[in-house]
């Protein structure tokens, strides 16, 4: 079996979207006392924040975190035991919505979930395993197996993106020092 | 299932093959320079099948994951905040498995990048592994963070850590969090201080949803504020505190309060404990005009709403009940300059209240 099974997959030398983050912040160098101290009062104040360029993704997806956090602990779910996981933050073994993904989409908790959910989820999860194990077992085109491993890690992101990713994950996998 | 072979795949249909590994393409749009765009997003059908081909390569196939460890690092350096995020959340759920080669592969080099993007995609790795239900893994996360706290030679691993102890790692351990943040503060490394701030306001912002956070990072800053008036710990601390007062609102029944008011309103240690922590700001050079400034935002909120008037008069009284000579006689002074150019009617009933109190 060829990699050539999708256009779109085939891998590329060249990858012009990874590139870093605009306005990166570079470097921790040497200050004084003074300037620390100096710095850490300007952070407080609104119009001479420090943060850099991802700053206000990442404090979006901690506030929505701590959100669904309290959201949860109003629905009597006592202190979820929370992780992050594909896409956001999850609630597991709670009886969130969706299995408690918290952050990454906008998902509904309620409190109507009752255990049942979770059996029939691990019931589902179960046999989940040995059916998409085995589509990544009986497939045996590179091109094809770095694109289920590049969509288990980017699941829900655009289509293009998981395309790119998972040509520069099989230009990895075919180097010679992979094998 | 097998996938269509040789010449006619490349005719097959997008949708066909992605249907062969149980996917699906959604219409989704992203924000752009040029405004709304139009995207397809790609899923599994099923939610669990991202998480159960990570574990079956990972338990089976030693070149796909060792390429995969590669491939994720240098994911790192993607624009796409999206991906970077679940680019983490993977890297941490492959801590999981197995915690030493994803350290050495992936986690320590972000860590000791020397962008700060990067170093956060360790640590939000490292909180995937720290909220793990199997405490021997957790503690994992915990120890390396703590090891890196230490280490007076490598900013960089101290700089993730703080980011670590900033965000969802701190949220679950905020004692540990901030114990380590004052090691940290500790070891007088000024590049660390604005980042240090920054933490502990995330973390003292994060009370208003997590329970009892508010009153631990007060317990700290009072803590840090007790060690020497010179060390950078104790100037830091009211650095901090000032940086709360002047930053953290709350709402509660539709009105937008400053916290450490509200705070002071709804318990008796919290209003001992920004009592203690405001007198010290107002004894220390730095911050001096800083927490007064916030004094008079806090008298000027009493002429508009005078629920908080007892709060308010109660701190003042008891900094200047406890005061030195030079520290009464500094408040004294504020309220009677704030009194005589009416920036406030509160400072002057604060002012009679003193006066008649203590027959000045």
């Amino acid at each position: 079996m060829s990699d050539k099974s999708n256009p779109d997959l085939q891998a590329s030398g060249t990858s012009p979207e990874f590139t870093p983050p605009k306005n990166e912040k570079d470097t921790i160098s040497s200050i004084s006392e003074e300037e620390g101290l100096k710095s850490a009062e300007k952070i407080f104040k609104t119009e001479e924040s420090n943060t850099d360029d991802t700053s206000p993704d990442e404090n979006r997806e901690f506030l929505k975190f701590l959100r669904y956090r309290k959201r949860a602990k109003e629905l009597g779910l006592n202190d979820p035991s929370t992780t992050i996981y594909q896409g956001g933050i999850h609630v597991k073994d709670s009886n969130l919505h969706n299995y408690g993904n918290l952050v990454g989409n906008d998902q509904i908790i309620s409190s109507d979930r009752s255990i049942k959910y979770t059996e029939d989820s691990e019931a589902q999860s179960s046999e989940c395993d040995k059916e998409i194990e085995s589509v990544f077992d009986e497939c045996e085109d590179i091109a094809q197996r770095s694109f289920m491993i590049a969509l288990a890690a980017l699941n829900g992101c655009n289509y293009r993106i998981v395309v790119e990713a998972s040509q520069k994950l099989q230009t990895i996998i075919q180097l010679p020092s992979a094998i | 299932m097998t996938f269509s072979s040789n010449l006619g795949a490349i005719e097959t249909k997008r949708s066909q093959w992605l249907k062969q590994i149980s996917a699906y393409l959604a219409d989704d749009y992203e924000l752009t320079e040029y405004g709304k765009s139009k995207v397809k997003i790609v899923l599994f059908e099923d939610q669990d099948a991202p998480l159960c081909i990570l574990s079956h390569v990972w338990h089976e196939y030693d070149a796909y994951a060792k390429a995969a460890l590669q491939w994720l690092r240098e994911l790192g350096e993607y624009q796409n905040f999206e991906v970077r995020l679940r680019v983490a959340a993977t890297v941490g759920q492959l801590a999981i498995y197995e915690f030493r080669l994803v350290r050495e592969d992936v986690l320590l080099p972000w860590a000791k990048s020397d962008k700060q993007s990067v170093q956060k995609l360790a640590a939000l790795a490292l909180a995937v592994v720290a909220y793990d239900d199997n405490e021997d893994v957790a503690q994992q996360a915990l120890n390396i963070l703590h090891h890196w706290s230490g280490l007076n030679n490598s900013p960089q691993l101290r700089w993730t850590a703080i980011a670590a102890y900033g965000g969802y790692i701190g949220l679950l351990f905020p004692q540990q969090a901030l114990e380590n943040l004052k090691i940290i503060a500790q070891s007088g490394d000024a590049r660390f201080f604005s980042d240090i701030a920054q933490a502990v306001s995330n973390l003292f912002d994060a009370g208003e949803q997590v329970e009892g956070l508010h009153l631990i990072v007060l317990t700290a800053l009072k803590e840090w504020s007790e060690q020497g008036k010179k060390t950078p710990i104790h100037q830091l601390s009211l650095l901090a505190f000032w940086g709360v007062m002047h930053e953290s609102k709350i709402v509660q029944n539709q009105i937008r309060q400053p916290t450490l008011l509200w705070l002071a309103n709804q318990s008796q240690s919290a209003e001992e404990k920004v009592s203690f922590l405001l007198r010290k700001a107002l004894d220390l050079e730095l911050t001096r005009e800083l927490v007064l400034a916030e004094m008079l935002v806090w008298l000027q909120l009493v002429d508009q709403q005078q629920d908080f008037y007892k709060t308010v008069a109660r701190i003042i009284f008891t900094i200047f009940n406890q005061g030195e000579y030079r520290e009464r006689l500094r408040i004294f002074e504020y309220l009677k300059r704030w009194t005589i150019a009416k920036k406030s009617n509160a400072a002057s009933q604060v002012l009679l209240l003193l006066r008649k109190h203590f027959e000045l």
